[in-house]
């Protein structure tokens, strides 16, 4: 690993004189160089101008300019936001390799960028953000750091394993069934979806319309609600983006919970291959959740399988949508995952689309009344550890069935997912914690709260050494 | 109307309306998921309170400027 793990660490190193971001940047650097090409991160990586940032960010540093925690720390951003250093490719074949160019920076890259943080490359995704890694295209392989017979998760595979291994400090993902919070939990890391329309999403290749986040994969929550106070706030570019003011999220981490109620459900029904060792990790957070002073109560989530069935239909109906002219002329160009997933919708009517939106409103009222009761919401992330990479068919054909994330992106509610223990072969398993829209700053509180207590985001990956 | 068609006759029939070309073992593998996605759809017209509800989705009249189509294309 570098020799700071977290932004919070490195960013007080920078301000104590302890390192420097062109350190940094170079640890990074010596990471991707030795283990980039077996745990499949990066698409492409800006190695020279992430060198170019760093200096002018020490610059600035011995200027007595500091823009905050941002500056001068290595980050990645995922392959279907756009960066002005070059193109993305959406890691497909079929996306126009114009597309993006003459936009730059995406909104929340140049909030990144403007904030100090050094761009050190594009990193793995599923094609489109759906589907799952494919052995017969020209792209890297995405594996777990952890144990790379294992799959980091998706879409956001390469913001999972580069966070794991420390090629970045800080990662940008999209989640639009769990594309952040997945690789998180696979990865032994943090992920946060914010609400929807908290994070501006123009500038990234759209999966689903009425679905799609952008939010941040970090060590801890303390990072990612680092990241989230510069990404947050409302974007003329986005339709969907909501005009609210941006709480002091790191004002929030007090560690205590004295104040807030949480309702728990493990979810255990809705899994057909439960990890032997999920029951005893979910227990002992949910009881070091209780010794930071929460009140917690068992709660039972209204219409998990509905809002669940509503966002995969709703996900794939709106990806056909913007994918229906290539998919007719170029269906062979298309990965055998994504075709999949994606032709599911041929199966369903205009009707259906809209009946799905019509669930979708009914959920959300439930939630909504069930939040009247309590503050946050607790499950586990996903019922089981990281899928191995030769049983991924497998996962397509149960339905996605054990992953616990979709119900939170058909809401909209924000929701994160932190490291809570290890289950089979010493696999991360992932805590959700999802709250009220708009009310991140409560998540992040909990889950920092959850890792005050505990050492499970300190864990490392054993493969990864130090440069 | 009344006739029963198989799965096999409407997801092919589907697929052309859509205009796509899969592999016959992709059609394959649609043929055997189109009962249980027809169910999954089906139960969302049966879900509870969903009968008189307006669906998730706005139109605001007032053109604002706020399209982002050329940032998503």
């Amino acid at each position: 690993m570098s020799r700071y793990s977290t932004i919070s660490d490195a960013a007080a190193a920078l301000r104590a004189g302890e390192t420097t971001s062109i350190e940094l940047a170079s640890d990074a650097i010596a990471l991707a160089d030795t283990y980039d090409e077996a745990v499949g991160t990066f698409i492409v990586r800006y190695t020279d101008r992430a060198l170019m940032a760093a200096e002018a960010a020490d610059a600035a540093f011995a200027s007595g300019i500091d823009k905050g925690f941002l500056q001068g720390i290595p980050l990645g951003i995922k392959d279907i936001i756009t960066t002005k250093e070059g193109p993305s490719t959406a890691q497909s074949l079929v996306l126009d390799p114009q597309w993006g160019l003459d936009l730059g920076d995406a909104v929340v890259v140049s909030r990144l960028r403007e904030a100090g943080a050094l761009i050190m490359g594009k990193l793995t995704t599923s094609e489109f953000a759906i589907g799952t890694p494919d052995f017969d295209r020209p792209f890297p392989i995405p594996r777990n750091p952890w144990n790379l017979d294992y799959w980091p998760g998706g879409s956001s595979s390469g913001s999972g394993s580069g966070v794991a291994s420390g090629m970045v400090l800080g990662a940008l993902g999209t989640d639009t069934g769990g594309s952040i919070r997945m690789p998180a939990s696979f990865c032994g890391i943090c992920g946060l979806m914010p609400t929807f329309g908290r994070v501006p999403k123009a500038g990234c290749v759209p999966l689903g319309y009425s679905l799609d986040h952008v939010g941040p994969l970090t060590r801890t929550a303390r990072d990612a609600a680092l990241m989230l106070s510069v990404i947050a706030g409302v974007d003329a570019s986005d339709p969907c983006s909501v005009d609210l003011s941006v709480p002091d999220y790191l004002g929030e981490l007090t560690g205590d919970l004295s104040a807030l109620k949480i309702g728990v459900q493990r979810l255990d029904q809705y899994a057909s291959d439960e990890d032997p060792a999920l029951a005893r990790s979910f227990s002992d957070a949910v009881a070091t959740l209780a010794a930071a002073g929460a009140d917690v109560i068992e709660v039972q989530l209204p219409f998990y399988h509905e809002l669940t069935v509503a966002c995969l239909l709703i996900l794939v109906a709106e990806a056909v949508a913007y994918h229906m002219p290539d998919m007719q002329r170029r269906w062979a160009d298309y990965a055998p995952g994504t075709r999949q997933v994606l032709g599911m919708a041929f199966s369903l009517s205009a009707a259906d689309y809209v009946q799905a939106q019509r669930a979708r409103r009914v959920g959300q009222q439930a939630v909504s009344a069930l939040f009247a009761d309590v503050d946050l919401i607790v499950t586990p992330t996903t019922s089981g550890v990281a899928t191995r990479m030769d049983q991924l068919d497998r996962m397509l054909a149960n339905g996605l069935r054990g992953i616990h994330t979709p119900y939170w992106d058909c809401t909209g509610n924000p929701a994160i997912s932190i490291p809570m223990g290890f289950g089979v072969d010493d696999m991360p398993l992932g805590l959700q914690i999802a709250g009220r829209a708009f009310d991140e700053a409560a998540v992040l509180r909990a889950a920092d709260a959850f890792q005050q207590r505990t050492d499970w985001h300190k864990c490392r990956p054993g493969l990864i050494t130090s440069p | 109307v009344s006739e029963k068609i198989d799965d096999n006759t409407t997801v092919r029939a589907l697929l052309q309306m859509a205009g796509v070309t899969p592999t016959e073992t992709e059609v394959a593998e649609f043929v055997v998921g189109f009962a249980s996605t027809r169910a999954m759809v089906d139960s969302l017209y049966t879900m509870l309170g969903v009968r008189y509800e307006e669906p998730a989705v706005t139109f605001d009249a007032r053109p604002d400027g706020k399209s982002n189509k050329e940032s998503r294309r």
